[in-house]
């Protein structure tokens, strides 16, 4: 049989022009592009969920979103406090969908945030002044020194802390969206390139009962919150008459879920999806304790934590930390940031320090499963735990 | 870098340019090999091993066959 036409080739599921796959000459003729994919524009509200279209440009490797804006507090401030999602998971879910893969991100403001410090090593939040469940902290808030989480003259909008005064307080976040898995080799990154390009962006917001644990009986609260995005690309060259672009065979996925009915000893978190053509790159997770509204998450420390450890198929346990501080500690050397003392994050890392040896495959870790021991039953206890894997994309030729 | 040499997942993919005329078509091993490149009119070698073939192979050709009483001979060679 003859040599069939070539007709339009598929990248990640949609048709493209002829391209080839040559990391090296990509590397060396492409060009890093920051352009907006949102203008400054008004959140929709409180509870309410906001979407964009993306541009179709290049090689997708990661966004960039601000929030900012002001919270009004008015009347009399009585007792009024902010919970501890203020104010990461302002951002309730961030979805991101491309091509037809639905949800490679999929998570809390508090996930990305962490994930920006676990995945870039150079940022720490050492000295960056904080107040957090009422005082001031300087290391493990994970703020960055240009976050403003709420100010109004001296007083401040903080996590699990009493609002001082009434007033309008301003609020300036930014977060990263790692759609690459790793922003240097651009794996997982998405070809933006063609009007068959489906991306979307939808953020839901945190509702006013989310952010807030109490508001003063004579007390009144307003938002007037503005959000942008930016898009990180990099231009598709053209060497020797041909398109090239980098390696674009797996998709990055970072996604959150949730379980309840946690109590003292050992819990175990089945992780949904796993399957062969997966790889699993990092594990995030923290306990929360305390009936809404203001449930509070738990250290990262051997007062709360007896071992921690993941395993897989019948009992095959590769990793057991002795108790929440170990973890806490090993943490802290490959991220460089302290992510359990207060917002109470444990994270397995497979990947930060050498993936090819120790990213766990999915294919091979039947019922692949996080196990940790609470030393006490948490109150109406619930774990919000975050996967980051690499998964084949659809590709054909 | 290929996601497979960081991360040990995915297999290295085909280039997705235009296929070579005989690419994907059904043909057999042997055709692309050695011996197929030396039969290649567009092979140098090839005119120079007809050039060879013509001055030696005639010489060689060259010779006689006796019948009895007769001889019969022939000969490529001008002279």
């Amino acid at each position: 049989m003859a040599g069939s036409a070539n007709s339009a080739p598929m990248i990640q599921g949609i048709a493209s022009p002829n391209v080839v796959v040559d990391p090296q000459k990509f590397f060396l003729g492409t060009r890093r592009m920051r352009f907006a994919g949102k203008g400054l524009t008004a959140i929709q509200g409180l509870g309410s969920t906001d979407t964009v279209q993306l541009n179709q440009t290049g090689i997708l490797a990661g966004l960039e979103l601000r929030v900012q804006g002001t919270i009004t507090f008015g009347g009399t401030i009585g007792t009024t406090t902010m919970g501890f999602r203020w104010p990461f998971d302002l951002i309730q879910f961030l979805r991101v969908s491309a091509n037809g893969q639905s949800n490679l991100i999929n998570c809390r403001g508090l996930t990305l945030r962490a994930f920006e410090f676990v995945m870039n090593p150079k940022l720490d939040d050492t000295g960056v002044s904080k107040s957090f469940s009422g005082a001031t902290q300087t290391q493990g808030t994970l703020a960055l020194a240009s976050d403003d989480w709420g100010t109004s003259a001296g007083n401040v909008a903080a996590p699990g802390t009493n609002v001082a005064a009434v007033g309008t307080y301003t609020v300036d976040l930014t977060f990263f969206i790692p759609i690459a898995a790793d922003q240097a080799n651009l794996i997982g990154s998405v070809y933006a390139q063609s009007t068959a390009t489906n991306l979307e962006v939808a953020i839901t917001w945190a509702t006013q009962t989310q952010i807030l644990s109490a508001l003063g009986g004579a007390a009144t609260f307003a938002s007037a919150l503005n959000w942008q995005l930016t898009q990180l690309c990099y231009s598709i060259p053209q060497v020797g008459g041909q398109y090239v672009v980098p390696d674009l065979s797996v998709f990055h996925q970072l996604t959150d879920f949730r379980q309840g009915g946690l109590s003292s000893g050992t819990n175990m978190v089945l992780l949904p999806g796993v399957g062969t053509g997966r790889q699993l790159l990092r594990l995030l997770w923290n306990v929360y304790t305390g009936a809404e509204p203001n449930p509070a998450p738990l250290a990262m420390t051997a007062a709360n934590y007896a071992q921690i450890d993941w395993a897989y198929g019948g009992s095959d346990t590769p990793e057991v930390y002795p108790n929440g501080t170990m973890l806490q500690a090993f943490n802290i050397r490959t991220a460089g940031v302290d992510l359990g003392i207060l917002w109470g994050l444990g994270l397995h890392d497979f990947a930060s320090q050498f993936a090819l040896r120790d990213v766990v495959d999915e294919g091979a870790t039947s019922n692949l499963r996080n196990e940790f021991n609470l030393v006490a039953t948490p109150t109406a206890g619930y774990t919000i735990h975050a996967q980051e894997t690499l998964f084949a994309a659809p590709v054909g030729a | 870098m290929y996601a497979s040499q960081v991360f040990g997942i995915g297999a290295q993919q085909p280039s997705y340019g235009v296929a070579a005329p005989t690419q994907g078509s059904a043909v057999p091993a042997w055709r692309s090999g050695l011996g197929r490149e030396l039969v290649d009119p567009g092979n140098p070698l090839f005119w120079l091993g007809a050039v060879l073939l013509v001055t030696f192979g005639a010489a060689g050709l060259a010779g006689s066959v006796r019948l009895g009483g007769a001889k019969l001979s022939g000969s490529l060679d001008r002279k």
